[in-house]
């Protein structure tokens, strides 16, 4: 029977120009979404690449400095202070950047993708951030999990919703009846035709983007195969909710409200209540870190010279042997000053980050609890964290860059103080940035939807209104 | 029409699902309510307590040169209006904070977004959301089969006998579910204006009443707009169920699409110069001069030449005053050159973005709506150019300042460990800035304000044609 | 004297006639029931008489008046009974019937409409019970109400028995003898051979927009009409 019905319905569609105008529009639109992620992603690499470029350049230009430098008999040279070399080379921490972002691009408009890896700017100033539009960015960006998640659902709705009460209407309900063994599979069979239907753009982009990401590097078929098996999840989902509301056997109309009302709950009311309440919960409240942070700084860089060397040794008592030389030289004894600056700064400065990481997973909590409510929420970060676009995918990255900072702190300060020269080895063997994204665990977060999913099950098995 | 129109409204009153929809909607504006006002609270809070902080901070500076003092740097921070807490609109994703310095003009830093997770990019629903998204719902609910519904109960033959005219039912409808809607939204703007009032306990003598009386009358229009529309596609529809579809794909369209395809496309017509680009461009721009012309060494060497003229000595050191000061300024004021040039790119690009969306708004009232109601909030782009133009403008107040000091009081050239006296700081003003008058603001919005208008002259003319033509066999 | 009066009354939509030099003449107080097949144009005859649709060519004249020319008369003098009556679910039976009479400029008390309704044959309990609870009779009797209560001259009513039970037709047969008898004419277009043959005073049969047929009923038995009415149409 179902081929029957499969073959009926492609019949049907081929002679409504209604419905294949509608399927032409998604299509396209499905497309231009994936165009948009593209675009972005092309974008963002590009900048990256740029800064790498730039850096190798540095690199190579450095290298050169310290192949040809002529030291002096006594006293560090300029060049071999800290903050000289982190100028001459200024490291870019660049954070990987997943081709699935092509389909979900989360908050890669918005995040930044590069920040400097020099250890004496600070959190608050050390990006390099795009021009923005913020009333492009307040409107949002339309990608291929937008359509997925908004527009899909609407396509389905408006092929399904009369499927049943079309033939009560019409008068045709008692001849089905009367011709068909099994009027309940006649229904289920066309319901999932009319599914198949509306899945021809999500196929079209599946395989649009299946063609057009395969040859990126980085490219992962496990990840880009994860993140279609949510979206399938998310559009079986809709089968399951759209089947019960047909079980109720309202009329055309009715059913056309509840399930465009149902699309506004999941997708638009309680998500924007839930950003609501977690907005009003847990505020945020960053202008003032930033401006003591100034005074911060300055009242570290206040301390007497000695208050310093107790700092410096009392971080590292290493550095106590080598004492000697702590009071010779005036660069070294500035670096002493800069280190012991820069070890208290630093200590604040991961304070601050932690306490935004910390109220942010705050947030990230009470949003998680509510995904038992929050379906559409619950899809939407899984499929920004396959995309390595979430925003502890971010950071995971911001975390990367301090961590790195202070490792090249430590290391030049270190050779500043102990060192006799700082050499092309000593350049060549400074530590370099790396970092891979993080691969978050998802499927425990399923739990939710696979709870909605059950629910809907359960109601269209037990619901014995007849047709 | 009189009785026509009590009679539907009367039928509309006792429909159970717009009961329970009027009902979610008022449970709505007590949640948005107390929200927005609790927000709104907090975030004058903070403003006023960092002002205060900063302002302390500059004032208790240690005696020490000026030059120092230009890169400690002054904060300043957007003020938060009255009406932020009807529209907040961009505000999320500006920065909060700016940082003013010598040398250099920073970005703001801080928007609220930046510490959102991806799930904030699904929306929150505030006041101004209520009204611009889930009003038109509720119209399209009450209005979809105002007409068509007469055909399909097969009244209609019998109301037109009776001698109703097809006129007379059309304004008798758009009359009714515009006074259900208007006392709906004035109830919601009252108890909101009440909660404002109440819990953030802000002085109502400088609650800019004009800017909301404005406010109000611009979404009496919207509704006005899509009342008139849907109205009118029942009438010409005359099938419930496809006037339902086609409200709600109008709905869809315009509220959800077409504002993301627009700014979509905005980005690839009007793209922005990469930063890296764009800084490369300025500080060559500073070093070779502005178009290839005046480059930078030369510049220096002109200026101190004119300076040595001027005091008639041999060398800078001879000088009766610190050339450091004036040379430092002398570069500021180019430096300021160079970025109004490179910066005023930057704005043009964004403004032809913002401006493809507002020709858009002829087309869409939602967009035309949502800029508007920005705009008189004050939460929107252009108003946050005016502060940071504001800043700007202070920025170079207070740099020269700081070098005018340095040059005229008192201390001499190379004379970096010269400082003043602590009682001087309290002598440099503190940033503020008067309010955008509104006409002003909303100048901005001309083709916004030209769209609703159109659009009401439009469909009342539509209404018109239809009552004289329509055919109701 | 005729009271209304169809002259080469046609309508053409594109190429085809709904309705072809229609020719006939009523009586004031008189009973005119017009028989044909789906589509022989007697609903066309109605729009047209009403004034929902004008005239390809032809005339309608009430009181030697053209309706026509004068479509402010139709309103006045003519009330009409529509085949499927929805009126207003929100409403009661006594609220539709007081809207439709104020939209015809008739107020009338509470009492007043209430006689009504009773008139119509509508029993006192229903009266303030809202429609959406009203069989299809019930709303018949309404829309009769309706009629009634505009006092006009002549009343339309389309396939107005179509889908009434034996009893609800033989009370609305009833109401419309009554009706004549006060002086109202009353235009009725039916499948009902033997209700026309019951009531009326002249019988038209109608095909293809053709007036083919037109008898006087005393002349006619119900067997014979259909007999008739079989070979004409």
């Amino acid at each position: 029977m179902f081929t029957t019905i499969l073959h009926f319905e492609f019949k049907q569609l081929l002679r409504s120009k209604i419905t294949i105008l509608f399927l032409l529009v998604f299509s396209v639109l499905g497309l231009f979404s994936y165009n948009q992620g593209e675009k972005l992603y092309l974008q963002n690499t590009a900048i990256i690449d740029s800064l790498i470029q730039k850096q190798s350049q540095q690199y190579l230009n450095t290298l050169n400095l310290y192949d040809t430098i002529k030291y002096p008999p006594q006293g560090k040279l300029g060049e071999e202070t800290p903050y000289m070399i982190s100028y001459l080379y200024q490291v870019v921490c660049d954070k990987k950047i997943s081709p699935l972002s092509i389909l979900t691009i989360g908050q890669n408009d918005v995040y930044e993708i590069a920040k400097s890896g020099r250890f004496g700017i600070n959190i608050f100033t050390n990006s390099y951030t795009e021009f923005k539009n913020p009333e492009q960015l307040q409107i949002g960006n339309i990608d291929v999990t937008f359509f997925i998640i908004y527009l899909f659902p609407l396509l389905f709705i408006s092929l399904s919703y009369s499927v049943k009460s079309d033939d009560k209407e019409m008068g045709r309900n008692s001849l089905l009846v009367a011709q068909s063994r099994n009027i309940n599979a006649l229904y289920f069979y066309r319901l999932s035709s009319k599914l198949i239907i509306s899945c021809i753009p999500v196929i079209i982009i599946f395989f649009y983007s299946l063609y057009n990401m395969h040859e990126i590097s980085d490219f992962s078929f496990f990840s880009f195969s994860k993140w279609w098996l949510i979206a399938i999840h998310y559009i079986f989902f809709w089968f399951l909710f759209v089947s019960l509301i047909l079980k109720f056997n309202f009329s055309s109309l009715n059913n056309a409200i509840m399930m465009i009302g149902i699309w506004i709950l999941f997708l638009i009311a309680i998500p924007g209540l839930l950003n609501t309440y977690l907005s009003y919960k847990h505020p945020n409240n960053s202008k003032s870190d930033i401006v003591n942070f100034r005074d911060v700084e300055k009242s570290f860089a206040n301390l007497s010279f000695n208050e310093h060397k107790k700092n410096v040794y009392t971080y590292d008592s290493s550095y106590i042997k080598d004492s000697s030389q702590h009071n010779s030289d005036p660069l070294i004894n500035a670096g002493i000053e800069q280190y012991s600056s820069e070890l208290k700064t630093f200590e604040y400065e991961k304070m601050l980050f932690n306490n935004i990481i910390q109220s942010t997973d705050n947030k990230l909590d009470d949003a998680k609890l509510a995904y038992w409510i929050n379906p559409v929420g619950c899809i939407y970060s899984i499929l920004s964290s396959i995309a390595n676009t979430s925003i502890k995918d971010q950071q995971y990255f911001e975390q990367s860059v301090i961590d790195y900072r202070f490792v090249q702190m430590n290391y030049l300060f270190n050779n500043l103080l102990k060192s006799s020269r700082f050499t092309k080895k000593d350049f060549e063997g400074m530590p370099k940035f790396s970092t891979a994204n993080k691969n978050l665990s998802v499927t425990k977060y399923l739990l939710p939807v696979l709870l909605f999913a059950g629910l809907a099950l359960l109601g269209i098995i037990f619901i014995k209104r007849t047709s | 029409m009189k009785i026509i129109y009590l009679n539907i409204l009367k039928r509309i009153i006792r429909q159970k699902h717009l009961q329970l929809m009027s009902i979610i909607i008022v449970i709505l504006y007590i949640l948005v309510g107390i929200n927005s006002a609790i927000s709104y609270k907090n975030k004058i809070a903070l403003f006023d307590q960092a002002k205060a902080n900063v302002r302390k901070a500059w004032l208790n500076q240690p005696a020490q040169n000026p030059h120092s003092s230009a890169h400690y740097g002054h904060y300043v921070f957007q003020p938060v209006t009255a009406l932020n807490f009807l529209d907040n609109g961009v505000t999320d994703y500006l920065g909060s904070v700016l940082k003013l310095e010598g040398h250099r003009q920073n970005d703001a830093a801080f928007s609220p977004i930046m510490n959102n997770s991806e799930m904030a990019r699904l929306g929150e629903i505030n006041f101004s959301w209520v009204l611009q998204v889930l009003i038109p719902l509720f119209i399209i609910l009450m209005s979809f089969n105002s007409i068509s519904a007469e055909f399909e109960q097969n009244n209609i033959k019998l109301l037109k006998s009776q001698g109703a005219s097809i006129g007379q039912l059309l304004w008798g409808n758009v009359c009714s579910i515009l006074t259900i809607l208007l006392t709906l939204f004035l109830v919601g703007v009252f108890f909101i204006f009440i909660l404002y009032a109440l819990l953030t306990k802000q002085p109502l003598n400088t609650f800019p009443f004009s800017d909301f009386l404005i406010w109000i009358s611009t979404y009496m229009v919207y509704f006005f707009i899509l009342i008139l529309f849907s109205v009118i596609i029942s009438a010409l529809v005359k099938v419930s169920k496809l006037s339902f579809l086609i409200l709600l794909s109008f709905w869809v369209f315009s509220i959800i699409i077409l504002p993301k395809l627009i700014y979509s496309t905005s980005r690839i017509i009007y793209p922005y110069p990469s930063k890296q680009e764009f800084t490369k461009t300025l500080n060559e721009s500073r070093k070779k001069g502005i178009d290839g012309h005046d480059p930078m060494d030369q510049r220096a060497k002109q200026f101190n030449d004119s300076l040595l003229l001027k005091y008639n000595v041999k060398s800078l050191d001879e000088l009766p005053i610190n050339a450091d000061g004036l040379i430092m300024q002398a570069d500021e004021d180019y430096a300021n050159k160079v970025y109004d040039k490179h910066f005023s790119d930057i704005r043009t690009v964004t403004n032809n973005q913002n401006q493809l969306a507002s020709i858009i708004s002829i087309i869409n009232p939602f967009l035309a709506i949502k800029n508007i109601s920005m705009t008189i909030a004050q939460s929107d782009y252009n108003s946050n150019m005016i502060f940071l133009s504001e800043a700007e403008q202070y920025r170079r107040y207070l740099i020269k300042e700081l070098n005018t000091k340095m040059a005229y009081g008192g201390s001499k050239t190379g004379e970096w460990d010269w400082s003043v006296d602590v009682s001087y700081w309290n002598t440099v003003r503190d940033f503020s800035y008067p309010q955008a008058p509104l006409l002003k603001r909303l100048s901005y919005r001309k083709i916004e304000i030209i769209s609703l208008f159109l659009w009401v002259v439009i469909l009342i003319v539509s209404i018109k044609l239809i009552a004289r033509n329509y055919k109701i066999v | 004297m005729s009271l209304l009066q169809a002259i080469e009354l046609s309508k053409q939509y594109n190429d085809v006639y709904a309705l072809r030099n229609l020719n006939l003449s009523i009586n004031k107080g008189e009973i005119y029931c017009l028989l044909g097949q789906n589509g022989a144009g007697k609903t066309t005859t109605i729009n047209l008489m009403l004034g929902f649709v004008k005239p390809s060519a032809g005339k309608i004249l009430f009181n030697n008046i053209d309706l026509v020319e004068n479509p402010s008369l139709i309103n006045k003098h003519f009330a009409y009974i529509p085949e499927v009556v929805h009126l207003y679910g929100s409403l009661t039976g006594i609220e539709n019937l007081e809207f439709f009479s104020k939209i015809a400029g008739n107020h009338y008390a509470k009492n007043e409409l209430v006689n009504f309704l009773n008139e119509a044959g509508l029993q006192e309990s229903a009266h303030h019970k809202l429609m959406t609870s009203y069989s299809k009779g019930m709303r018949q009797k309404v829309a009769i109400a309706i009629a009634i209560a505009k006092r006009a001259d002549c009343i339309f009513m389309d396939e107005p028995t179509s889908g009434l039970d034996p009893k609800a037709t033989n009370d609305f047969i009833t109401i419309c003898k009554k009706l004549a008898k006060n002086g109202t004419t009353i235009f009725m277009a039916t499948h009902d051979i033997f209700n026309a043959v019951n009531v009326a005073n002249t019988i038209g049969i109608m095909r293809e927009g053709i007036l083919v047929n037109s008898i006087d009923s005393k002349s006619i038995t119900a067997t014979a009409l259909e007999k008739l009415y079989l070979e004409t149409i």
